[in-house]
């Protein structure tokens, strides 16, 4: 029996690093700011539980707007981002075309770019005046829906893609080969077997959509607010905490809700995994077919329209230097700490901090995150230990569903003294790269997992059986399997904390500012030379987050990996 | 792991057992996070055994030249840390929940529209620079001088795109009252107070101007006549402001009274915005001792290093804001494009705090709907 | 059977539950006891789901035993682990290590066992000649044929000289010459070697061309252990009889005439060969004819007693019949078996 007690250690000891580090720098924060939320003084100095908020909250008409808001664009978004990123997952990844790897590496940018940059991006666009002023999105339902999609195209595009590459091509041969048209034998083979991947794709974007925060509230201007808006209000502004809390909990219940039917969904397209073929099934684009052409004619509308031109007009204003002539100059000011000396850094030591800091964080959530996948990846004998691993899954996808200033307040109430240890981690640089790992934890998880799930379990049988030890099973299979992804999983990990500004923006220090920082404060300052600069780090920003993504894919090889 | 008995006692126990082994797990992590904290050692000593190292908590927009900063430190024998949790709307919130283990020693950034706030919460270790002017002094919020060290000042006023009048051959407007006037219909694009901290001074210059009673009347007729709301001051400044160069359609937005000096020609000669300098709300920032502080001496040093003169002189350069010191002499640009106004609006800090919420939900009323 | 006090593997009374969906338990292996001595090839013979390939996974040490022991050379396995037991396991699709190729996929437990390189390169060449690869060493293994992987994974299993060879279906998922080609090569190798195995198949002829001895298995128990011939001659009970293919049964005295799947004859009118069952005959009707290996067989509609049973009845040495024709039919005794009720 001794065996069993060790591998049990092992396993407690795997899943409860990844939880102790997801307590102390993700619950604890979150849990104590809201418990302030509920708690009251009682008159005589002492402190009592106080739920009225609940009822106070819940009975205000605006709240109810808010969660239809919430729920209204984050159903839209994800409803739009879904149509639209499906046939966009078969022309990136079924069909072969040249440059196909830059445009996959192009959808992902807007994923990290900060918000506020997109957000005046976009509304440069919006405005009246702007190029598609005459649409009249601005301070619409329509617009945030569309800049919904803009961050979020991404995540459904590479979902998908990752399954459907993978796919074996002769179940719909088969349906056409017994009179199928190319539509029918999509709808009735093809999509049931995406089903799950699309569902899983939806439940993440869902989870994006209803949390999204600064592309809300730069576009929506004042009449679409949503819970995350309120909260960051609530919080930051008024100090509002009871009705903050009421509406953390509200959120909560959103995402938790969304967690649920991802989960379902995506242990359903484990079975599907096994459908799959070893080798890729891409073929040439072929545009003189309806097939590929729609697709294709839509993947460019979305990628042209939807991305290029957004992202043209940052990047052709970013070449505009102060005095009006087009030019390097902005980029050249890089070096500088702005017009009048705006920043405490040069924007190219921020980019050092930048890629340090993320560096950081793509190992502690590698470590962290590759470990949950691991323990996440095992079906247990027993029923309730089957329940535990579920739990856990889902638990480390909350930290995309909580809001950052919710968490970022809350490491101020908290870190201070860490399990009554004499470090004062608020004002520590380090805290930096560990809040942004807790945002790229749940992304190196569902790279990860898939791959660790797609593995037989008898392989790992065979590699004991010879004579592995369970530490050299690990290395020898999960691995060795799990390499490849391992590298888009800190592909992710890395562009992900390069973007992250909400937890960074309260933590960074002057000296220390981050690429994402330094930009909001340049674009926060009067000046064309400073609005010139910010534009500028933000195209460096894309650029290498770009590139990044696009030596992720490299790594990605042929092994299956991908999900969100 | 289920072999053990289950009874109430005992699996609480092994709970608890469980618990100390993750904590034990990040007890390990944590000196390890601390310890490759890098060169600097002042990051993580937060045992007060150091008094060379003074923090200062602040918001984002501080700034100080580095000659200024460091000829303190070599006269003071203090090593200055700074933290910055966020923007300048945020910090009291941060002060608030974090006075019983305060961020720092000593706070700037504080302005009148929130010291009361964070005055009565007890964040601040009364203090005040013993040789400070009394016209600095003054500007101090009443009834919290000694608490209160004003730092630096500023006015939060409508901008105008001088350029667009000229060319439109329109007069520009002058008073608040004008900017209801039919002739200036869709030219106005301000910021919410709700969420950014100029749209809220320039709420206060509205309760200034018109009261409690008439503010919200004014905006019912700034809203009628085709008022636009952005919801940062980088929004609409950027995006709907005309006068920035960026294609914005507005003529007239809300931002500084030093937002003109970045506006001036390449020549030098002139600047192609202007504030309406009878729209203005007048900004104080304090500076002060937290209690709680782990080097209150330091804290004070800092503070008095705050009004000193070298001080003083560096506001304008780093911060874009004037110096409370009225006799410091400003840069040539600012006398000539951005002067501050005569007499600007002014609310009690102590209404401000009161009734801050309750009329940022009657503007949100009466604006939004 | 005694206990196995001297060498080889020993089961005692072995026990394997798996929590079933809702609460409790299902048990796959219900108390079975078996020995399988130094050298020897036992096969573990049974319909899917009978417990075997349970029963081989808990002998492996991949499940845990719930009850009862196992026992290499007399020593009790419960406390060593699955990598320390030394034992080879084959499963049916071969699970060869994807990201290696086919040499290091046979050296792996070569590796794992410390073995030197020239050591290990010498070993595989060596295990590839014996599985007829010769030559395959830097070969991917997706490039594979089932056949050549099952191979490569039995080279794997044979390459670190395991006490024990456990072989799970390994020829199951081939196709059928190749499944008998590769049955008579795998006893051969085992030969060879001198490999103890235990080889768990369905398939009883896979089982009687592989192993020494067969131990039959039905609803996680074993009904019997045999050489096969002797499996053959006197199956132990009915069950028996019916899994190994035998097609009917006649009530006789105190049990069953097991009549086996060529137990049963067409023969001419006044036919009466050597063991033909002179008190017994009987008339049936001709279904289908079909060429079996180059021998006749009808199938038929008749009552040996038992009501109307459809039966195959060999036809050799007739004319062949047509479909519809009444015949003569006659039991063939060495195809014939007793068994006990």
């Amino acid at each position: 029996m001794r065996r069993i007690r060790w591998g049990w250690l092992g396993w407690t000891l795997a899943a409860g690093l990844p939880l102790a580090f997801l307590g102390v720098f993700f619950a604890w924060p979150v849990v104590a700011l809201v418990v302030q939320g509920f708690v009251a003084e009682d008159g005589a100095g002492g402190r009592v539980l106080d739920l009225s908020g609940f009822a106070e909250v819940l009975s205000r008409p605006r709240t109810w707007r808010l969660v239809g808001q919430t729920l209204g664009q984050a159903t839209a978004g994800t409803a739009l981002a879904v149509l639209l990123g499906v046939p966009g997952a078969y022309v990136l990844y079924r069909c072969r075309f040249p440059g196909r790897t830059l445009v996959r590496g192009l959808v992902t940018v807007p994923f990290v770019l900060p918000t506020v940059v997109v957000g005046v991006a976009f509304r440069a666009l919006f405005a009246p005046g702007g190029p598609l002023g005459a649409l009249g999105l601005e301070e619409s339902f329509a617009g945030i829906v569309v800049a919904l999609v803009f961050f979020n195209y991404a995540v459904v595009v590479r979902t998908v893609g990752g399954l459907w590459e993978r796919l074996d091509p002769r179940a719909e041969q088969a349906a056409r080969a017994l009179g199928a048209t190319p539509w029918r034998a999509f709808r009735t083979v093809t999509l049931p077997a995406l089903g799950p991947a699309v569902a899983s794709a939806a439940s993440v974007v869902f989870l994006f959509c209803a949390t999204a925060f600064g592309v809300v509230l730069v576009l929506g201007g004042l009449r679409y607010g949503t819970i995350e808006t309120e909260i960051w209000v609530r919080t930051t502004q008024f100090l509002d905490l009871r009705s903050a809390a009421v509406l953390s909990v509200l959120q909560l219940v959103v995402v938790v809700g969304a967690l649920l039917v991802g989960a379902r969904a995506r242990t359903r397209r484990e079975r599907a995994l096994h459908l799959s073929s070893d080798r890729s099934a891409a073929h040439p684009l072929r545009l003189r077919s309806a097939v590929d052409a729609v697709p294709a004619a839509v993947t460019a509308a979305v990628v042209v329209g939807l991305l290029v031109l957004p992202l043209a007009g940052l990047v052709a204003r970013s070449f505009r230097g102060p005095d009006g002539t087009w030019g390097l100059d902005n980029y050249v000011a890089l070096s500088t700490t702005g017009g009048r000396n705006t920043l405490a850094v040069t924007v190219w030591e921020a980019l050092g901090n930048s890629l340090r800091t993320a560096f950081l964080a793509a190992a502690i959530a590698v470590v962290v995150g590759g470990l949950v996948a691991l323990v996440v990846s095992r079906r247990p004998r027993a029923a309730g230990a089957r329940r535990a691993v579920g739990a856990l899954d889902a638990l480390f996808m909350l930290p995309l569903g909580v809001s950052a200033v919710t968490v970022g307040f809350g490491f101020l109430i908290t870190l201070d003294r860490p399990l009554g240890l004499d470090v004062d981690l608020r004002t520590s640089g380090l805290l930096v790269p560990v809040a942004q790992a807790v945002v790229a934890i749940p992304l190196v998880v569902r790279t990860v997992l898939p791959v660790l799930r797609a593995i037989d379990p008898r392989l790992r049988d065979a590699a004991a059986v010879l004579g592995a030890t369970p530490g050299r099973v690990l290395r020898d299979v999960d691995a060795s399997l799990a390499l490849r992804s391992l590298g888009l999983a800190v592909g992710f990990a890395f562009a992900v904390s390069l973007g992250e500004f909400g937890a960074t923006s309260f933590l960074a220090r002057p000296d220390s500012a981050t690429l994402p920082v330094v930009i909001y404060r340049l674009i926060g300052r009067p000046g064309a030379e400073n609005y010139g600069m910010a534009l500028a780090a933000s195209v460096v920003l894309a650029v290498l987050t770009a590139t990044v993504m696009m030596l992720a894919e490299r790594l990605r090889g042929d092994r299956l990996g991908g999900e969100f | 792991m289920d072999h053990g008995p289950t009874g109430g006692a005992p699996s609480r126990r092994s709970a608890a057992r469980r618990r100390t082994t993750a904590g034990v797990a990040v007890a390990g992590l944590l000196p390890l996070l601390a310890a490759c904290g890098g060169s600097d050692p002042a990051d993580t000593d937060a045992t007060g055994g150091t008094d060379g190292v003074v923090t200062l908590v602040t918001h984002d927009s501080f700034a100080v030249s580095e000659d200024v900063l460091a000829d303190f430190e070599e006269r003071s024998g203090l090593t200055v840390e700074q933290v910055a949790p966020g923007d300048a709307g945020t910090l009291v919130n941060q002060l608030v929940l974090t006075k019983d283990a305060p961020l720092g020693d000593a706070v700037f950034g504080v302005d009148n529209t929130y010291a009361t706030r964070a005055v009565d919460a007890g964040v601040f270790e009364p203090y005040q620079p013993a040789d400070l002017a009394p016209r600095v002094a003054e500007l101090a919020p009443e009834g919290l001088d000694g608490t209160l060290t004003p730092v630096d000042r500023g006015d939060v006023c409508m901008n105008l795109d001088d350029t667009w009048f000229a060319d439109h051959d329109v007069a520009p407007p002058a008073t608040l009252e004008d900017l209801t006037k039919p002739r200036y219909a869709d030219l106005t694009v301000v910021t919410n107070p709700a969420t950014s901290s100029p749209g809220l001074a320039f709420l206060l210059a509205t309760i200034g101007a018109f009261g409690t009673d008439g503010f919200q009347d004014y905006w019912a007729d700034l809203r009628d006549n085709g008022l636009k709301v952005a919801e940062s001051w980088e929004d609409a400044y950027y995006v709907d402001f005309s006068g920035a160069g960026e294609g914005g359609q507005r003529p007239v937005a809300l931002s500084y009274a030093t937002s003109p000096a970045f506006t001036v020609t390449e020549d030098g000669g002139s600047s192609t915005t202007s504030a309406m300098l009878g729209t203005c709300f007048r900004q104080v920032e304090y500076a002060g001792v937290l209690a709680g502080a782990e080097n209150p001496e330091g804290a004070k040093e800092l503070v008095d290093f705050l009004t000193s003169e070298a001080f003083q002189a560096d506001v304008p350069g780093q911060m874009y804001m004037y110096p409370a010191d009225p006799d410091v002499e400003l840069p040539a640009d600012w006398q000539e494009f951005a002067p501050l106004a005569d007499e600007p609006f002014a609310v009690a800090p102590s209404e401000v705090a009161e009734h801050r919420d309750e009329w940022i939900e009657q503007w949100t009323a009466t604006v939004i709907g | 059977m005694g206990p196995a006090s001297h060498g080889g593997l020993a089961v005692r009374d072995v026990v394997v539950r798996y929590p079933a969906a809702r609460g409790g338990s299902t048990t796959a292996v219900d108390g079975v006891s078996l020995d399988v001595a130094q050298g020897e090839i036992l096969a573990l013979l049974g319909p899917s789901g009978c417990g075997k390939s349970s029963l081989l996974r808990a002998v492996a040490g991949l499940e845990p035993v719930a009850a009862g022991r196992v026992l290499f050379d007399g020593a009790d396995l419960a406390r060593v682990p699955v990598h320390r037991r030394g034992f080879g396991l084959l499963f049916q699709d071969g699970q060869l290590f994807p990201h290696r190729d086919v040499a290091r996929n046979v050296a792996y437990g070569l590796e794992t066992a410390g073995a030197s390189r020239a050591q290990r390169e010498a070993r595989v060449r060596e295990l590839l000649d014996v599985v007829g690869l010769a030559g395959y060493e830097r070969r991917a293994v997706v490039t594979l044929s089932g056949g050549e992987q099952q191979r490569v994974a039995l080279a794997r299993a044979l390459a670190p000289r395991p006490r024990l060879l456990l072989l799970d279906e390994p020829l199951s998922a081939l196709d059928r010459g190749l499944r008998e080609r590769l049955a008579v090569d795998v006893r051969t190798v085992l030969r060879e070697t001198g490999t103890t195995a235990v080889f768990v198949t369905h398939d009883h002829d896979e089982a009687f061309t592989v192993a020494d001895r067969v131990a039959v298995m039905a609803a996680g128990r074993v009904l019997q252990v045999a050489r096969p011939a002797e499996l053959w001659r006197a199956p132990a009970c009915r069950q028996v009889a019916e899994f190994l293919g035998y097609q009917a049964f006649l009530p006789d005295g105190d049990g069953w005439l097991a009549v086996g799947p060529t137990g049963l004859r067409v023969v001419q009118s006044e036919e009466s060969g050597p063991g033909v069952v002179a008190s017994g005959e009987w008339h049936g009707v001709v279904a289908g004819t079909v060429l079996r290996r180059g021998r006749a067989e009808a199938t038929v509609d008749v009552d040996l007693g038992a009501g109307e049973q459809r039966l195959v009845a060999i036809a050799d040495g007739v004319e062949l019949p047509e479909d519809g024709d009444k015949v003569r039919l006659v039991l063939d005794a060495r195809r014939c078996a007793h068994v006990p009720a």
